[in-house]
């Protein structure tokens, strides 16, 4: 066994990426808002996401577009035609289409953002006496925190939008299918109340898991050079990881974001139109 | 990669119960900046990204629409013009057709016209030279039966040797035209 990779064996933990070290204290009364990697990776995809969202959708716009602008467009399209239109109803459309818009971005961005090394890590390392920190991948959608706070804000939508659309007897009238026997009743409105959270949880372990899966196994891929401490696995590894990189930057991030924001807006299209 | 999400859950869970449950623990804090920062992203984009493409969008779309528009009033006013185009065309073929059929008519009213004046000119002629030809022949009769009558008188008063009073030569010259044919006479000639 090489020195080098004994001693890299004893440091590799794939854990480790994922630790959330408090790097600013910040702390509000009993809530913690402490920065820490996953807060600064938000604010990172947060500004991204508007810097893209701008640079594509808002400058330099013309009647006859630029490469600039028809991927603007076509983005634009995608979620007004793919996601919005066929899940929300057109009296909702000018109040959530920008919603799940939003979101499909902010996700999209976020799951990219975790698949680009970033100087943005809990270790360093020294370079001719200056201590600087070590690239890495970390998605902020890996976290569940994240992706339930987000699940969250569907969550609530889609009832406040049930309540204010249909009142609250007709809205949670709807949850109870149609020409079911009373006598089931007492069985069916608890598992349909348990349904609508478990929305709540589905939508939010989706993608946290899928995201998280997709980092495991690119850091799996290249740890096994260093669990199995041998040389000849180094071609292996990192072919499946660049096999496994491509397939998450291509498809996993893109499928991940579509479906959060399509599913926000069947949830929400559902609750104002509860008969369609 | 049911297998892997599978692997991943396993792997959150064991990751929470050795480090501070740092991934599948609700971290509220985490969740707060999560919801501010979305809340930020969709007020900008709302505000400044989506109605300015849509509004583009729309732009475009209404362009797109007028375009279409003019391309079928343009369409249907070329139809017209053809329509009307043929029609003038099928009126003008009328209006030749029916010139070409006046003129033809004209042609033969004037050519029979042409040939009654000649006909009425020829037969008139024919009459005038018939007039003149009896007129002509009428004092060459005249001028033969004066001849006649002088040359008869003549020799008569040669024969007798006497001068013929006014009675005998009225008397001779009666017989003497109903013993001649004057006509004959004046054919001959």
């Amino acid at each position: 066994m090489s020195p080098l990779l004994a001693a890299a064996e004893s440091d590799f933990d794939p854990q480790h990426e994922f630790l959330l070290e408090e790097w600013i204290p910040l702390h509000l009364g009993p809530l913690d808002l402490s920065v820490n990697k996953a807060v600064v990776y938000i604010w990172l995809g947060g500004i991204a996401t508007i810097l893209l969202g701008i640079w594509l959708m808002r400058f330099g716009l013309s009647l006859r577009p630029d490469r600039r602008q028809t991927t603007g467009e076509a983005v634009y399209d995608l979620v007004q035609s793919q996601i919005a239109e066929s899940s929300i109803p057109t009296k909702a459309l000018h109040i959530w289409f920008p919603y799940v818009a939003s979101l499909f971005l902010f996700i999209w961005v976020l799951n990219i953002i975790g698949f680009v090394p970033l100087p943005i890590s809990n270790d360093t390392f020294d370079l001719f006496g200056v201590e600087l920190p070590t690239l890495g991948i970390y998605a902020a959608t890996a976290n569940l925190s994240v992706t339930l706070a987000l699940a969250l804000i569907t969550f609530f939508a889609t009832h406040v939008e049930g309540i204010r659309y249909n009142g609250p007897t007709r809205y949670f009238k709807s949850w109870i299918p149609e020409g079911a026997p009373k006598p089931l009743l007492g069985l069916i409105v608890p598992l349909e109340v348990i349904s609508q959270f478990m929305r709540l949880i589905s939508l939010s372990v989706r993608l946290f898991a899928n995201m998280l899966a997709g980092h495991m196994l690119i850091l799996v891929m290249l740890g096994l050079i260093f669990i199995f401490s041998a040389w000849w696995l180094v071609p292996f590894s990192i072919g499946f990881g660049t096999v496994i990189y491509l397939f998450e930057v291509g498809i996993v991030v893109t499928i991940q974001a579509f479906v959060f924001a399509l599913l926000s807006g069947i949830y929400i299209g559902g609750a104002i139109e509860p008969e369609h | 990669m049911e297998d892997a999400l599978l692997q991943a859950f396993l792997f959150a869970q064991e990751t929470a119960e050795e480090d501070e449950g740092s991934l599948i623990d609700v971290v509220p804090g985490l969740m707060v900046w999560t919801f501010v920062t979305f809340l930020i992203v969709f007020w900008v984009l709302r505000r400044f990204a989506f109605g300015r493409i849509q509004g583009l969008i729309d732009q475009r779309r209404d362009r797109i629409r007028e375009a279409l528009d003019e391309a079928d009033k343009a369409r249907s006013e070329a139809r017209e013009l053809r329509d009307r185009i043929a029609q003038e065309r099928q009126q003008a073929k009328m209006e030749r057709e029916q010139i070409l059929e006046d003129s033809r008519r004209q042609a033969q009213r004037q050519l029979e016209q042409g040939r009654e004046r000649a006909d009425a000119d020829l037969r008139e002629r024919l009459e005038k030279n018939r007039e003149e030809l009896d007129a002509e022949n009428a004092r060459l009769r005249e001028q033969i039966r004066r001849d006649v009558v002088e040359l008869t008188l003549l020799a008569s008063e040669k024969v007798t040797g006497k001068v013929l009073d006014e009675d005998d030569q009225r008397r001779l010259i009666e017989e003497t035209i109903e013993e001649v044919d004057v006509k004959r006479l004046a054919s001959e000639n």
